[in-house]
């Protein structure tokens, strides 16, 4: 039980948050995609994704390069080294844990 | 495996599922199989004509026709993301594929061997429709089980490739006509597979990012 609980208490916070964790794990499986795919995945609206999406970038897990598909402005967002590191030791723990 | 460990693998799942989401890799597969089976039923002077431009344009329609679709439809209504498959998973489809290539070429050099005997042909002949039930397996088990209606494809397609034997064709054409069944049969289904999409999804508007 103690170490459970030690397991539980050392758990990425950020990577945590049952939106983040969404938009990491959509991340760790592809090599990168846009704002508009991760909408369409998450369900959630423009004003909530980009907020997570600035807490995961504030973090060093998500790399954000703003970019043009034609005439259209793409957001195309990447999961860091670091973020992938953060995202496999959060699955780690949290196997341990439960 | 916990209830927050599955959810976290359907996340991780849902790239990969992504791509085939507009039926353009089914699509893709139909146009190639059912173009084959076009052009091994055109006359056989016609077809020696025809033949390289034809493997040219089923080449060029499966690559970007796909990409067509995509860039036009799929990236402007749900957007883009380039999925990688895993090391494992690469390793598979390559072990899997190159497996499929040496039965293929075992097969056909025991047959020529053989003179083409009745065993080399009936060999053949079974080997027709276990080819197209092992891709209709593979329909069934990879979507046809999240969407219902794929049942409607799925089953045809296994049941009409089985019964091509009894038709009592020569080999050749008993190979043609599976191709054109399942070319078909995956070409309805990609057809099928975008138009639900474009029903369901939207484009968003021009100020989404």
């Amino acid at each position: 039980m103690n170490e459970q609980m030690r397991s539980l208490s050392g758990i990425d916070r950020v990577i945590h948050e049952p939106g983040r964790l969404m938009i990491t794990a959509l991340l760790f499986a592809a090599e990168k995609a846009d704002f508009l795919y991760l909408l369409h995945e998450t369900g959630m609206n423009k004003g909530t994704l980009s907020s997570h999406l600035s807490r995961l970038e504030e973090a060093g897990y998500v790399g954000i390069e703003k970019t043009f598909r034609g005439k259209i402005p793409q957001t195309l967002l990447t999961l860091t080294a670091t973020g992938r590191r953060a995202f496999e030791e959060y699955r780690g723990k949290m196997r341990d844990a439960l | 495996m916990t209830q927050a460990d599955k959810q976290i693998a359907d996340y991780l799942a849902r790239p990969a599922r992504y791509a085939n989401i507009d039926g353009t890799g089914e699509m893709a597969v139909g146009v190639f199989l059912t173009g084959a089976a076009v052009y091994y039923s055109l006359p056989p002077a016609l077809r020696r004509i025809v033949w390289a431009p034809w493997v040219a344009l089923l080449l060029l329609v499966c690559h970007y026709l796909p990409r067509a679709i995509k860039r036009k439809i799929t990236y402007r209504r749900t957007g883009y993301v380039a999925y990688v498959p895993k090391k494992t998973a690469r390793i598979r489809n390559m072990a899997a594929a190159a497996l499929l290539v040496a039965l293929t070429s075992a097969g056909l050099a025991l047959a020529i061997r053989m003179g083409w005997k009745r065993g080399a042909l009936g060999a053949l002949y079974l080997a027709c429709p276990a080819w197209a039930i092992a891709i209709a397996s593979a329909y069934a088990y990879q979507l046809a089980r999240r969407e219902r209606w794929r049942w409607l494809i799925a089953l045809p397609m296994a049941i009409g490739s089985a019964l091509v034997p009894a038709l009592g064709l020569p080999w050749w054409d008993t190979l043609q006509v599976t191709f054109g069944i399942v070319g078909v049969c995956l070409l309805l289904s990609g057809i099928i597979t975008l138009v639900l999409y474009i029903r369901r999804t939207h484009a968003p508007e021009p100020e989404a990012e």
